[in-house]
């Protein structure tokens, strides 16, 4: 940004308002799911805040829309980081509106863990909430996965330039078509496929565990897109666990995972390139990580002889295990057995899983495959080196979509994330004992909240201060956006702030 | 420039691809439960 000025702030404001409209458009589908199951409140707190929602989008692009410039670099990520906080603030009038959230605080949390897929919830009498703020609830998990400025890009993308900034600013950089418009309609597409095929999967599911059909094709809606956007939102305060079906489980095991890979990967699988499937960096990485990982909380859980059999272990210690990998967070556990039960080994072994998460341009967070497998590789390389004579050159490679050279620019991009990471999961965790919860329980609900899990071990609850509450939606915010989204737009506030202040 | 998505993602390609993420996730399934039968 080389120059901060009156026109960067009316570019930042269009576009702002341009994508915040959007989010009143979106209002209408959970208006529609009230109306078609009667509830009257509940269709009037969506007419509300969707017109105010999309009054705000409308003024705040007439009043910007002159002095406009083309979108920069520096300007599209703050409108990506811009806009994500707009959608929290409105995302959360109809949690408001309905009276199951006791502060706005409370209800703009759950909106950015909706948002961000991390599946963290302090909403109240979840088990009697109506069906059209359920749909909202996990609307905006699936949106929130997939990107929302992803999603507005193909709407406004006729207008303007710059639109490889924003998709770069929601941390996603793979190309899967020449031309990012199409990029984001591609991965709308590969997500409404599976959206088609997994509700129908899991209404089927919900029908052979005697559920009614209305009722188990919207848990199969909602189920999937908790599911798919490995968000961890479920209809129900027990979670997964509500369901007691080992059919169930492994449904939604075979959606997160699925749902955890790149979108790259997705797209090579589904244009015949079949085999990148066991080649890819990604993979190979998550599955190693995730045997290991696997492997010791499961050998702990033995040990303390927490499950009485295998089956039992398989369902309650490799589900919350493959659950936290994926950064899903279903949980067919109930949240103090964690703490209780667990041990520190297997509670290591889980919270190391949350941290490195799923895959890269995925709906997954954590650091991810791709930068472990990349440092991993880097190592490798390293260790080659002193190995051989001084005067041989080595090059290393790793596959991920194509054979690619592993050059010094991944090696420190991929630190630079890793390291980012590890501080926000650091700062949670001392605030968390900072504000009296005990160690393992802090350690654990930060690297939740830094790897966008939602697995909770007790300390998110309503009674939580508020300035953890804040803090974890920063985290949140920050992780989902891998950080330079949002450095940029404090950045672009300091700067404001000191412009003022010598005008003063 | 109009990309047609049918032509990109056709039902064979689309099918096989559906399939096989499918198999490679099952296969990992009974993986893990051979690891929980292990460690038992």
């Amino acid at each position: 940004m080389k120059k901060l000025n009156f026109g960067s702030i009316m570019t930042i404001g269009f576009y702002t308002g341009k994508i915040i409209i959007g989010i009143g458009l979106l209002m209408l589908i959970p208006l529609v799911t009230a109306l078609v199951s009667l509830e009257w409140s509940v269709v009037i707190d969506f007419i509300i805040a969707g017109s105010l929602s999309t009054l705000l989008g409308l003024v705040l692009m007439l009043l910007c829309r002159k002095n406009t410039k083309n979108l920069t670099w520096a300007l599209g990520m703050v409108v990506v980081s811009l806009s994500w906080l707009a959608y929290m603030m409105l995302g959360a009038l109809p949690y408001m509106l309905s009276g199951h959230w006791l502060s706005y605080l409370d209800a703009m949390f759950d909106v950015m863990s909706g948002l961000t897929t991390t599946g963290l919830a302090l909403v109240q009498d979840l088990d009697h909430i109506s069906n059209g703020i359920n749909m909202w609830r996990h609307l905006l998990s699936y949106l929130g996965g997939q990107g929302l400025v992803l999603l507005a890009l193909i709407f406004i993308s006729k207008y303007m330039s710059g639109a490889f900034t924003l998709y770069i600013g929601e941390a996603k950089d793979v190309r899967l078509l020449p031309n990012v418009i199409n990029t984001a309609k591609a991965i709308w597409v590969i997500s409404l496929l599976y959206l088609g095929i997994g509700t129908l999967v899991f209404w089927i599911g919900g029908l052979i565990i005697g559920m009614p059909a209305p009722r188990a094709l919207l848990h199969g809606i909602w189920v999937f897109m908790a599911a798919w956007s490995t968000g961890g939102f479920a209809p129900q305060s027990q979670n997964i666990l509500y369901y007691h079906s080992f059919l169930y489980e492994i449904i939604t095991v075979l959606f997160f995972v699925v749902g955890s890979f790149n979108f790259a990967l997705h797209h090579a699988v589904f244009t015949g390139n079949r085999k990148e499937i066991y080649k890819n960096i990604e993979l190979i990485s998550f599955f190693i990580t995730l045997t290991l990982l696997v492997s010791l909380a499961t050998f702990e859980l033995s040990k303390q002889g927490v499950y009485p059999n295998a089956m039992s272990l398989f369902r309650k210690g490799y589900y919350q295990m493959v659950s936290a990998h994926t950064t899903t967070g279903f949980m067919t556990i109930y949240v103090r057995q964690f703490i209780l039960e667990w041990g520190n080994l297997a509670m290591i072994a889980i919270s190391l899983a949350m941290l490195i998460g799923g895959s890269a341009s995925s709906t997954a967070g954590g650091f991810k495959g791709l930068r472990v497998g990349i440092v991993f590789k880097s190592l490798v390389n390293d260790v080659k080196k002193f190995l051989l004579p001084e005067s041989a050159v080595t090059v290393e490679r790793f596959h991920f979509i194509r054979s690619q050279i592993l050059e010094s620019d991944y090696v420190r991009s991929a630190m630079m994330i890793i390291l980012l990471y590890i501080l926000l999961f650091t700062v949670g965790a001392i605030a968390g004992v900072m504000y009296g919860y005990p160690l393992l329980d802090s350690i654990f609900e930060a690297a939740s909240v830094t790897g966008n899990v939602g697995l909770s071990c007790g300390v998110t609850s309503v009674a939580m201060p508020a300035g953890l509450k804040a803090l974890y939606i920063f985290m949140m915010w920050a992780a989902r956006l891998e950080f330079m989204a949002v450095f940029i737009l404090i950045g672009f506030i300091a700067r404001g702030v000191i412009k003022i202040c010598r005008a003063i | 420039m109009r990309v047609n998505y049918r032509k990109i993602y056709n039902y064979k390609e689309l099918s096989l691809g559906f399939l096989i993420e499918m198999a490679f996730v099952i296969v990992f399934i009974i993986l893990a439960y051979l690891i929980c039968l292990l460690m038992y």
